[in-house]
């Protein structure tokens, strides 16, 4: 960083003509350090989560209050702490840096900008951990967040203002999925009242993040986005924060009367990391050696999402990875009692080439059709069930067994079904084109057509009716229903368009 | 025996101490500890061979208290002798003596301060930092005075559980952080 001599000067005067303090400062002393952890003797009446600055020039919080000493956690892992250092209590905690001009950037955990674009622009500082909206604050949720996934959109529906945690085996496609439902709010922000999205990422490695944020630059998606980072190299300390410093700052947003998207990629690395830094203060182990308040830590991050009376709303996505495709451990159990539903991502259905692999019968959405478009909610009216019947006999098929012809329909149907659904990373579908192609599913436009015709004979309808029949597709998408006169008119253009089709 | 594990121990121990015979202890006896804790630290090896294993205990106790008359010290320190060479910690003796004048200060409303300076300070300078000191804490404010050049200018003022620093260095350490 270039530093201008006159820049020193000024910065030398304000400091040398500066008032000292009027009054004595708690001290205490360092008696152990290590691990970007230490414990200091004094400071009698510190306060827990309060700053403490050292004379070395770092900071830390402190974590744990003991009779004779306080454990503090080090902001400043590159800054060193040496034994009997001078430690001040500051009186305050610890604070992010919120604004609108943090959109576009990427924060560390402690919101210093990493992304080499200069000062950020905020417009305030704000402690991370804040009392939650009350029920009576709360608006019930009732408008859909669009992910762009006809999967997610059709079967397990979000709303603005929901918690609706994505969880799968590592490689199955999670942080895709939010990726994607972060560069599909591009094409709903022209439309309708913009979506801001928040993305945290929590112990991963730097050159992921380094992928996610060219691509979300690359696809227009950066500027509506902030990303906070603690990757896998920061310390335990710094994991635990990101994810509070980034919903202090989807709050600021919100109190804006935003509508904000939060990621947390994902909540086992900060289980993790909370982990670590509870065996360092001594405190008893529990269940697979967490701490006994692993589910306050995501518990009070995930109530702070909502939709509110006054306006604006967070809806969470927080991502939890497991082990072997087991649910039932400890903290995805946790999560999943937290949260509004869950998108399961099952390796199975990756591996047999089903992308997104949303294992329909293991995901809910707890808000379901009350944040669900009415247009999408009536084409979905039966399609669980068929998934369902579809998966009931794949296991009678796969014996060879002989079954009868209402059995080899439904089989018939459900590859039907599934072959629909699948869709191509990067691609994202406007919730009219998913009425379109549910349309087609429902009223069996596409029974004649083989598995490899399908996905070409859709998107042809999809670019037909909204090239041909303009009116019809902007009716749709404005009023965001389909009525009875409308359906019949797209009967009608799907069997024209049938004879018009060429198979690619 | 980690170093915060023995931090706790002393104490425990002057605590305890303090609570059990804080009436007959005044500063005269204060006086006398420090004499018997700068004898104990200028001649480590009295410890050394206080902790040794053999030998009865009775003899290492007998010793130790032959050693407390000389310094003229009050019947109470022999107890507080005789417990830790039960507990064969002779070793902390010096910081249990040390930790028994602070807690003795503290109930009497009094307070110790290390006064840093760059440059000799005169008796108003002086008198002025007491004033402060006595107007913050509300106690009753013993000085010592250091000087030391490396400040280039200014004040630290400390004690062990309260400071206030004011000095060029000070400045400047912060602005190199800051660059």
């Amino acid at each position: 960083m270039e530093i201008k001599s006159t820049d020193l000067i000024s910065l030398f005067e304000k400091s040398l003509s500066g008032k000292p303090d009027a009054d004595l400062k708690e001290i205490g002393f360092v008696v152990q350090v290590g691990d970007n952890f230490c414990k200091i003797h004094g400071l009698t009446n510190a306060v827990f989560g309060e700053l403490v600055q050292f004379e070395g020039g770092n900071r830390g919080i402190i974590m744990d209050l003991g009779e004779d000493y306080v454990s503090v956690f080090l902001m400043q892992a590159q800054t060193p702490v040496a034994e009997l250092e001078v430690a001040k209590r500051t009186g305050g905690v610890f604070k992010a840096p919120v604004g609108m001009g943090l959109l576009g950037r990427v924060v560390n955990a402690i919101g210093n900008p990493i992304d080499d674009l200069g000062d950020l622009q905020y417009s305030e500082y704000r402690p991370i951990e804040v009392a939650i909206p009350g029920i009576v604050e709360r608006s019930p949720i009732n408008e859909s967040l669009e992910t762009g996934i006809l999967v997610i959109d059709a079967l397990v529906p979000i709303g603005k203002g929901q918690r609706e945690l994505i969880i799968g085996n590592r490689g199955t496609g999670k942080t895709s999925v939010v990726l994607d439902t972060i560069i599909h709010q591009k094409i709903k922000n022209q439309n309708s009242k913009p979506v801001y999205c928040v993305y945290v990422s929590i112990g991963q490695r730097q050159a992921n993040l380094a992928r996610i944020v060219r691509l979300l630059q690359e696809n227009g998606a950066l500027e509506y986005t902030c990303i906070v980072s603690a990757d896998a190299s920061e310390a335990a300390l710094d994991r635990y924060l990101a994810p509070y410093v980034a919903c202090t700052i989807a709050e600021y947003f919100r109190d804006q009367g935003q509508d904000v998207l939060i990621i947390y990629d994902d909540l086992s690395n900060h289980a993790i990391a909370y982990r670590e830094m509870s065996l360092l203060m001594r405190r008893a182990p529990g269940r697979e050696a967490y701490p006994g308040d692993v589910f306050y830590l995501h518990s009070r991050l995930l109530e702070r999402a909502g939709k509110l009376l006054r306006g604006g709303s967070i809806t969470a996505l927080p991502i939890v990875q497991i082990q072997g495709d087991d649910i039932t451990a400890y903290i995805p159990t946790n999560l999943i009692s937290i949260t509004d539903g869950q998108i399961f991502l099952d390796t199975k259905l990756f591996n047999n080439g089903i992308r997104p692999a949303v294992n329909v019968e293991l995901s809910v959405s707890r808000v379901g059709g009350a944040a669900q478009t009415a247009a999408i909610k009536h084409m979905t009216k039966s399609l669980r069930l068929e998934i369902a019947q579809y998966q009931e006999l794949l296991s009678f098929s796969q014996f060879g067994t002989e079954l009868d012809i209402i059995s080899q329909k439904r089989l018939t149907r459900g590859a039907l079904v599934y072959e629909i659904l699948k869709q191509k990373q990067g691609v994202t579908y406007l919730f009219v084109d998913q009425v379109l192609m549910l349309f087609l599913l429902r009223y069996n436009f596409l029974d004649a057509l083989k598995l490899a015709e399908i996905h070409s004979f859709v998107m042809q309808f999809v670019s037909y009716v909204h090239s041909i029949y303009q009116d019809l597709y902007k009716e749709i998408l404005h009023t965001g229903q389909i009525t009875e006169h409308q359906i019949n008119k797209l009967k009608e253009i799907a069997k024209e368009f049938s004879h018009l089709f060429l198979p690619v | 025996m980690s170093d915060l594990v023995q931090v706790i121990l002393i104490k425990k121990y002057a605590q305890a101490f303090i609570n059990q015979f804080i009436g007959q202890l005044n500063h005269e006896e204060m006086a006398k500890i420090e004499k018997f804790i700068s004898f104990i630290r200028a001649n480590r090896q009295v410890i050394f061979y206080g902790q040794l294993l053999f030998g009865e205990k009775f003899i290492r106790r007998q010793a130790f208290i032959n050693l407390l008359t000389n310094f003229e010290l009050n019947k109470a320190f022999e107890k507080l002798i005789i417990l830790l060479v039960e507990h064969n910690r002779l070793i902390l003796l010096a910081d249990i003596l040390e930790r028994i004048i602070k807690l003795f200060k503290d109930n009497n409303n009094e307070a110790d301060f290390v006064i840093t300076s760059s440059h000799n300070l005169d008796t108003r300078q002086l008198d002025q930092i007491i004033k402060f000191l006595t107007e913050q804490t509300g106690k009753k404010i013993n000085i010592k005075t250091i000087i030391d050049k490396k400040l280039i200018v200014g004040l630290k003022i400390y004690s062990d559980t309260l400071g206030w620093e004011y000095s060029i260095r000070n400045q400047l350490n912060s602005l190199s952080h800051i660059v």
